[in-house]
């Protein structure tokens, strides 16, 4: 029976390459069709005079998408599969009034990938995965002279047969001209893997880097796929419909979109109107090997994570368990444990296990070892089922990343984060898994203050859990202990130019991570690790580890410092406390490594030599002692205006003990002028110098109260901002 | 034109392109041996460089990365690529081949091939070959002998037989442990010249160097002419030689000579004088043709035709030069197209090849005297000069023959950076105007900058730049002019109220009135520079700040002056005191933009004094006090 088939197949193959359209041919089809059915804005040839003065004005912009997907069989070699075969048509279309020569130069090429072929024939059975992408341009002179740009003049900066990229420099573009212009990708995908709402996910941020006059976005889906979208930070609800053929269409438009201003402090995902939306085939067969392929929103991504507690089919890694029974050496011995020992040493033997194995890729920059993030939901589903094991009472926050969407507006599994919080009378323990700095009982700054989904595991059977769900918030972190420290002791050297500067820094909680990832090797880091569980030696461990074994020497060599990388990473933490490079640094040296939270301090201490900040005055010296505390945010007069909420980093605070020695034969001016107070209900700023014998003391503290403030209450926070600014212009006499 | 640099710098960082040795750097190379021999291909009837090159690595640490990389182009032909790690080849070896791309052009036809050497054990060895072949002689113009990672021994042969006739010019060989022999192989009627190198430094990338060509050991390889095959061939033998080549590009390159008559006459439609007519096709040419540089083939030579620059309102600088030249033309002028090196190579057509030149501008003549008229220079005026091509020499064509003259050298006042203000302390605060004149490559530097952003956001950011970023120097009324005027100065002027560089202890002020302090982190970091220092364009920077002394107050004590004066650079500071008034004056000259290694001690002792000077403040206190 083989045969008469695979005839027809190679007939009809055959067939469609004889009528095959020509790149060009299908050029020209796109390009009628774009421009034949421009609607009525992308007429415009005039800008409102409120946006005379702006580099570029966007008369419109359209997005239309349009996908058509069926399933169709295909013969493989032994046996036949069905193929989601998906064709997507994007465009992007633009007319753009250009109005100087930073919007020419931004406008004034088109980089894109003509063709991608990535199809895949397996024996006569082909795959396809075919890419082409069409482009337009037409200018419009202001006299209202029309020019079609010829298109044929783009240049191919890859040209393979199967992958061109093309790159167009657009002629006769001038300052003054309407820029009208199109992108449109085709694809054609037979690939399953491809079809997720992951892999289709579009985001569009009502808001461009020019005003915006029309925008449009129009999706088109045939009765074959599955739809998920959301609205989201007061973006319109797009308008669904059915059209005769069962295709359904989601659609909006805008007029007058702002362009997008920059500003401190913010959180895109959560104060920029947007728009999220992806398809996937409906077909139960599609997914039936891939479960998140349709989980748009919460609710199924929730589920999908409960999902994934399936110990057959996602079997519980029990290594940290392994560690912990090994460390305790007897169960006796774990059971006597307090909880709050013990389970400090089931989340330190996670970490170790997470972070003290690596990847044959790690080589490519070791570098950057100190910087990976562990995955939270995977890291809590199989936590969780270790503690549900061990009987140990938790719940699972289901929560997201102050950095990403609120948790109303999830959309994929990974727009979720999780952790846990073990039962422990009215002190919760905590297990976040985030960074290799993180400690046991520590709360990561993006998720302080958020709203999560408590969910109290139960486990049914080896394939079944369930849940009892409530909604709860994640506890704030106070100031006090997301906290810095530091303490310098200033003296003028000989040459009465420049200031020698011993420092000790001390850092609590969030305030600590960026420090301890640059001052600290990776090797002092897994060194720690490997101490605080009793864990195997790196040697050991690189050794087991099929993807490390061969290159075991190559990471036992290079995930030290050397002694010109030490300096230099102490050299660069001075170099953005001072906002100038030290002429000379010395004596540095980590105190503490705060690895673990029994001394959760991470303590060090470095000399500096700083130039330009001793003025002579006659015979006498101005000292600019405001600088010494580090420099402090300023705002632009365009900062002081915000209707944005505040999101900042955490609820933190500062204190600098300054204690300058006063050379013999002068006495100090200004003291009185370096004490300040503010505060509010927002923070605090002070400062406090006082004259002790041969020393000036300046204890100078800075305090935000929360991660997160209303816009209404800006003027408080720039008032701190502003007092820690004046502080930094102080300066001192020493007067002979 | 920046096709001829493009090779040469291929050719002589072959094959590591931007990776600079560090002290602790992963990999040495143990040996190179390079060959390479000039053949007659009989298929072709050409000449043909065949070369082979092979390195060996040697891994200072662990899992040694390196990676290769080797330029090609339609002239140069890689046929082999060989990579072993300690005997074997990697299973993953796959070079990849593809198109150069960098940020500065917007297409070349240069490729590349490259591929990643990973040496697992430290102290094992890569050896990497590529086996090559040059099409035509005149590409192939240098051969270099340093390389990004430090070389313990290099061996070059080059095999040249009688019947080609090549000369090969060594540079920078000073300081350099390079031994020379030549050897006659009879058999095959050819010379043998081989240069040992041992102990070479690898290449560092530093700002503000001189080009490669001035710091790096290299031959530069000059083909003459071949007599093989039973014919007779001239490459670049003479200057004649390369200029007819030349020549033969630049015909025939206005397609629709209508267009460009109608444009000339509508640019100087109404303009009576000369000049007037020739600066508004010149500023034309400058502001409408957005510099896009295209090298593909001969379009790497071959200027583009004007007409279509005209149209595209983009091009290269031959194809602004062409437009320039045929605007003029078209006008009734006297106008050429000229060839010429930038300061960044160091040779001169006293050797023809391609490597000498890398830009290509207009000339007018005009009333016994030229005019080079460079468009690419966006805001440089009319017979104004960029230090990039200040007394370099330049090759303008005049028919069959050539001129050869030198691009002159700036006069002293064509860049100028001007402040003058006008201070009176209100509540503590300096309160006044102040005024800017910018002229020559400083108005450019600005103009570039404001052209670059958006125009919404032009007064912030001059603001900004004028503040020196800093909020308390607060700036009302600027009326910023001559942007759009290339005949006129940049200037700008505003209203200053600022706290910043007062401090008033009891009743004393002490004061600093320079709030610009240039050079305060110029001192050079001597034992981290390899290379001279070149400053971007010469300097002409003054600051004058006249500040009314508040009444009932009196000097206390006045900075002492700072005068200091040398062949290549000059720091004047001076505090004057006249009745009621103190005026700062500051100016600095960079006269030479050129600071040699040798200068740095005596430039940081400069600069230090510079910058006592800056620290030292201005005193006034009550008449009573």
């Amino acid at each position: 029976m083989k045969k008469p088939l695979l005839l027809l197949s190679f007939l009809i193959v055959i067939g469609t390459a004889l009528y095959a359209q020509t790149y060009n041919e299908k050029a020209a089809e796109v390009q009628k069709m774009v421009w034949a059915n421009a609607p009525p804005e992308f007429s415009l040839k005039d800008v409102p005079a409120k946006y005379a003065n702006e580099s570029a004005v966007i008369l419109a912009q359209s997005y239309t998408m349009q996908r058509t997907s069926n399933l169709k069989f295909k013969f493989m070699i032994i046996a036949a599969g069905v193929a989601n075969r998906v064709t997507k048509i994007s465009t992007l279309h633009e007319r753009v009034k250009i109005n100087d020569k930073s919007a020419l130069e931004r406008y004034s090429t088109l980089e894109y990938q003509k063709k991608l072929d990535k199809s895949q024939s397996y024996m006569l059975v082909k795959m396809n995965d075919v890419h082409n992408t069409y482009i337009g341009a037409k200018i419009i002179k202001p006299n209202g002279q029309e020019t079609t740009v010829n298109t044929g003049e783009e240049v191919l900066l890859k040209n393979t047969g199967k992958d061109q990229k093309g790159k167009l420099a657009i002629p006769g573009l001038q300052v003054g001209d309407i820029l009208d212009y199109y992108i449109s990708n085709n694809d054609l995908s037979e690939n399953a893997m491809e079809d997720s709402y992951k892999k289709n996910d579009q985001i569009y941020v009502l808001a461009d880097e020019y005003p915006i006059l029309n925008y449009s976005l129009y999706f088109q889906f045939n009765s074959k796929a599955s739809v998920y979208y959301v609205s989201a930070n007061g973006a319109p609800k797009l308008e669904e419909s059915t059209l005769p053929n069962s295709d359904q269409v989601f659609k909006m438009s805008q007029k007058d979109l702002p362009k997008y201003q920059s500003q401190k402090w913010v959180s895109v995902y959560r104060q920029y109107p947007y728009i999220e939306i992806s398809s996937a085939s409906k077909s139960k067969m599609m997914t039936y090997n891939n479960p998140a392929a349709r989980a748009g929103g919460l609710t199924d991504n929730k589920n999908l994570f409960q999902t994934f507690f399936n110990e057959l089919s996602n079997p519980i890694d029990q290594e940290p368990k392994n560690i912990l029974k090994d460390y305790f050496d007897s169960k006796k011995n774990l059971r006597a444990a307090p909880l709050d020992s013990s389970m400090k040493i089931l989340y330190d033997a996670w970490k170790l296990h997470v972070f003290g194995n690596f990847d044959k890729d790690d080589l490519s920059d070791l570098s950057l070892l100190n910087y990976r993030k562990a995955k939270g939901t995977v890291a809590v589903i199989n936590m969780s089922r270790i503690l549900t094991d061990m009987d140990i009472p938790h719940e699972i926050l289901l929560v997201c990343s102050r950095d990403n969407s609120s948790l109303d507006n999830v959309y994929n599994f990974s727009d979720l984060d999780a952790l846990i919080r073990i039962s422990n009378g009215n002190n919760p323990l905590y297990m976040c898994f985030d960074d290799v700095l993180t400690h046991f009982n520590e709360i990561p700054a993006k998720f302080q203050g958020e709203k999560a989904i408590s969910m109290v595991p139960k486990r049914k059977s080896s394939t079944k859990y369930v849940f009892d769900e409530m909604n709860t918030t994640i506890p704030m972190v106070s100031a006090e202990k997301n906290h810095i420290d530091e303490q310098l002791q200033i003296s003028l050297l000989a040459d009465m130019q420049k200031l020698k500067v011993q420092r000790l820094v001390k850092q609590t909680g969030n305030m600590r991570h960026s420090d301890q990832k640059n001052l600290l090797s990776a090797m002092d880091i897994d060194n720690a690790l490997m101490e605080l569980v009793k864990g195997e030696p790196l040697a050991k461990r690189l050794s087991k580890n099929p993807d490390t074994k061969k290159s075991a020497d190559a990471f036992l060599a290079g995930m030290g410092k050397s002694l010109v990388e030490v300096r230099k990473s102490f050299m660069d933490e001075a170099k953005g406390q001072f906002d100038q490079e030290p002429t000379q640094i010395s004596d540095y040296k980590v105190i503490n490594p705060a690895i673990e939270n029994n001394k959760p301090v991470f303590e060090y201490t470095s000399t500096v030599v700083l130039n330009n900040l001793v003025k002579k005055a006659g015979n006498n010296y101005i000292i600019d002692a405001g600088k010494l505390a580090g420099s402090f945010v300023q705002l632009d007069e365009k900062d002081r205006k915000r209707t944005l909420d505040v999101y900042m980093p955490s609820a933190r605070s500062f204190k600098y003990t300054l204690s300058i020695i006063i050379p013999q034969g002068y006495k100090v001016n200004g003291v009185e002028e370096l004490n300040t107070k503010k505060i509010n209900k927002t923070g605090s700023f002070t400062s406090a110098a006082a004259v002790t014998g041969n020393v000036l003391n300046i204890v100078v503290t800075r305090n935000y109260n929360n991660n997160f403030e209303k816009a209404a209450d800006w003027p408080l926070v720039s008032e701190l901002i502003d007092a820690g600014f004046a502080f930094n212009n102080q300066k001192i006499l020493l007067e002979k | 034109m920046t096709k001829p640099f493009f090779l040469l710098a291929i050719g002589l960082f072959a094959v590591n392109f931007a990776f600079g040795n560090t002290a602790d750097s992963a990999v040495t190379i143990n040996s190179t041996v390079e060959t390479y021999q000039f053949v007659y291909n009989t298929k072709t009837v050409s000449v043909e460089i065949k070369q082979k090159l092979i390195a060996t690595y040697i891994a200072n640490t662990f899992q040694a990365n390196v990676p290769i990389a080797q330029g090609y182009n339609n002239h140069v032909t890689i046929n082999n690529v060989e990579c072993k790690v300690d005997g074997r080849t990697p299973r993953d070896f796959k070079p990849t081949y593809t198109y150069y791309g960098s940020d500065d052009v917007f297409y070349s036809d240069q490729k590349i091939c490259y591929f990643p050497l990973t040496i697992p054990k430290k102290g094992g060895l890569g050896v990497v070959t590529f086996e090559e072949t040059v099409n035509d002689p005149r590409y192939f113009t240098s051969i270099g002998f340093s390389e990004a990672y430090a070389v313990n021994q290099k061996e070059i042969s080059v095999k040249i037989p009688r019947w080609m006739k090549v000369e090969l010019k060594e540079y920078n060989f000073n300081g350099f442990n390079i031994k020379k022999t030549t050897q006659y192989i009879s058999g095959e009627d050819a010379d043998l010249v081989t240069y040992t190198i041992k102990n070479l430094p690898a290449t560092k990338q530093e700002g503000n160097s001189p080009g490669p060509t001035y710091l790096y050991p290299h031959l530069m390889v000059l083909c003459k002419s071949a007599s093989v095959g039973g014919s007779s061939v001239t490459y670049f033998n003479t200057l004649d030689d390369q200029y007819k080549w030349y020549h033969s590009l630049i015909k025939n390159t206005v397609a629709d000579q209508a267009a460009i008559s109608t444009k000339a006459k509508e640019l100087t439609s109404g303009l009576t004088t000369d000049i007037d007519k020739i600066k508004a096709i010149f500023y034309y040419v400058q502001d409408n043709i957005r510099y896009i540089a295209f090298e593909d083939g001969m379009a790497g030579f071959r200027p583009e035709n004007a007409d279509e620059v005209l149209r595209k309102k983009y091009g290269d600088c031959k194809g602004m030069a062409n437009l320039t030249k045929a605007l003029l033309m078209a006008s009734g002028y006297d106008a050429r197209l000229c060839w010429l090196g930038t300061k960044h190579i160091a040779y001169d057509y006293q050797t023809p090849s391609l490597a000498v030149d890398n830009h290509m501008i207009c000339a007018l003549n005009y009333k016994a005297k030229t005019y080079f008229l460079d468009a690419t220079e966006s805001y440089l005026g009319f017979d104004e000069y960029a230090e990039r091509i200040q007394g370099r020499q330049v090759l303008i064509e005049d028919g069959e023959k050539y001129v050869l003259t030198k691009v002159p050298v700036a006069a002293a006042g064509q860049n100028a950076n001007i402040q003058t203000s006008k201070m009176s302390i209100i509540n503590g605060a300096f309160t006044g105007t102040v005024n800017y004149v910018w002229k020559g490559e400083d108005k450019e530097e600005i103009l570039t900058g404001i052209n670059s952003i958006k125009r919404e956001k032009t007064e912030d950011a001059m603001i900004k730049y004028l503040a020196g970023d800093n909020n308390d120097y607060t700036i009302t009324n600027m009326v910023l002019s001559g942007t759009s005027n290339p005949d006129k100065d940049l200037t700008v002027s505003y209203d200053l109220r600022s706290k910043n560089g007062i401090s008033s202890f009891g009743k004393t002020y002490y004061i600093d009135l320079d709030h610009t302090k240039e050079l305060m982190d110029a001192l050079i970091k001597t034992d981290e520079r390899k290379h001279d220092y070149w400053f971007d364009h010469k300097l002409n920077l003054s600051r004058t700040v006249t500040l009314t002394i508040p009444q009932e107050y009196k000097v206390s004590s006045l900075p002492v002056a700072l005068n200091i004066v040398n062949a290549n650079y000059e720091f004047h500071v001076q505090y004057l005191s006249a009745a009621d008034k103190v005026t700062y004056k500051k100016s600095i000259i960079i006269k030479n933009t050129h600071l040699p290694k040798a200068g740095f001690a005596q430039w940081n002792t400069d600069i230090e004094q510079l910058i006592k000077t800056y620290n030292d403040a201005l005193i006034i206190k009550p008449i009573t006090e």
